[in-house]
């Protein structure tokens, strides 16, 4: 199953705004190692699940890993070729809303050199520019 | 888990406050920070950010603070902000203490030795990685210690199983677990392609199916 809510309480969502800078889960809470958002942006649950099979193959599913976000909003889009108007189009897929210094992904129970490989090919993956993190640095 | 020598730091008094006097401060290679405790009144002082730096990546938990003036201070260091994405120091409190008097700590527990159960294809998690103590600051450790080398699958170390130096003892309860081996998680990844695959072709044909509709609508207009 992709990632996406279960159930939602309405279909269709506005924009709304991402300014600011990610004032909770920030930190490295659970790991030793994380990969934390410098961009902010929409993260869609494909980038996010393609992340998360680099980080799991390249640590040969030794270790754990945490996903610290969630695809909780949905983005519409209209047909092609149709003209405007008639209601807003229909849901597209699911991404997550990240602001600078969200950590994204966590990581323990493998080297530091295993998990610096596996994030930056889990960065490679994603919109937006990230930095590895390591506990206690 | 030895205890090094105090580093002392030097301070200035800070006379200006806030948001904005701060933000002028650490442009200025300064560090700001606060000292309470003993009922006194919280002095506002400032650091040299070089210095702090230097300090902090030591695992210290007590400083010497050395002012313009008079006697020196004996702090413990209560808690470091840091900026999110640079990592500078934005902010340090120190709680002054007596060095007789019994006080609460937080340090760092290090786990040393590969144990037998990763090596059998278990996955190490470490639950807690600071622990709260009580001491005096002349026997506060710089860390604690633990040897997880034994440790086979599905084995903990609880916080009844670490071992204190003389005269520390644990805030924390005694039943918590600090690291445990656990057995490694399967994963079913080709399933999740499967259903992915059939969820997008679901997907593609209601989308056509509207196009469809809206485009024969525009026709009969």
């Amino acid at each position: 199953m992709p990632l996406m809510p279960k159930r939602v309480k309405h279909r269709k969502v506005q924009r709304g705004s991402i300014a600011g800078l990610a004032m909770k889960n920030n930190k490295l809470d659970f790991g030793d190692y994380g990969l934390q958002a410098l961009d902010r942006g929409y993260v869609p649950n494909n980038q996010i699940e393609a992340a998360r099979v680099a980080i799991t193959r390249h640590m040969k599913r030794r270790g754990k890993v945490w996903i610290r976000l969630f695809p909780d909003k949905p983005i519409t889009k209209k047909p092609l070729e149709t003209r405007m108007g008639k209601g807003k189009g229909n849901t597209e897929g699911w991404v997550a809303r990240v602001k600078p210094g969200r950590v994204l992904f966590e990581a323990s129970g493998c080297a530091e050199s295993v998990a610096r490989e596996a994030m930056a090919l889990a960065a490679a993956k994603l919109a937006i520019r990230c930095k590895f993190l390591v506990r206690g640095s | 888990m030895t205890n090094k020598k105090t580093p002392v730091l030097e301070m200035e008094a800070r006379t200006k406050c806030g948001s904005a006097a701060s933000r002028r401060d650490r442009k200025t290679g300064k560090v700001p920070a606060i000292i309470y405790g003993h009922g006194a009144d919280p002095k506002h002082i400032l650091l040299d950010k070089k210095a702090w730096t230097l300090v902090s990546r030591q695992d210290v938990q007590i400083v010497e603070l050395k002012p313009n003036s008079g006697k020196n201070l004996n702090v413990l260091i209560k808690s470091v902000q840091l900026d999110f994405l640079t990592g500078a120091p934005k902010h340090v409190d120190f709680l002054e203490v007596k060095m007789d008097e019994i006080i609460t700590a937080s340090i760092p527990i290090h786990v040393s030795g590969t144990p037998i159960g990763v090596t059998q294809g278990g996955v190490l998690e470490q639950q807690i990685h600071e622990i709260e103590i009580s001491c005096t600051p002349l026997t506060l450790p710089e860390f604690i210690d633990v040897d997880i080398s034994e440790l086979e699958i599905g084995d903990s170390i609880h916080v009844t199983d670490l071992t204190f130096p003389e005269g520390v003892t644990s805030v924390l309860e005694t039943d918590q677990t600090v690291v445990q081996v656990a057995m490694p998680k399967a994963e079913e990844e080709p399933e999740v392609a499967e259903e992915e695959g059939v969820e997008g072709e679901g997907d593609k044909a209601d989308g056509d199916s509207e196009e469809t509709e809206e485009e024969n609508k525009e026709d009969s207009e």
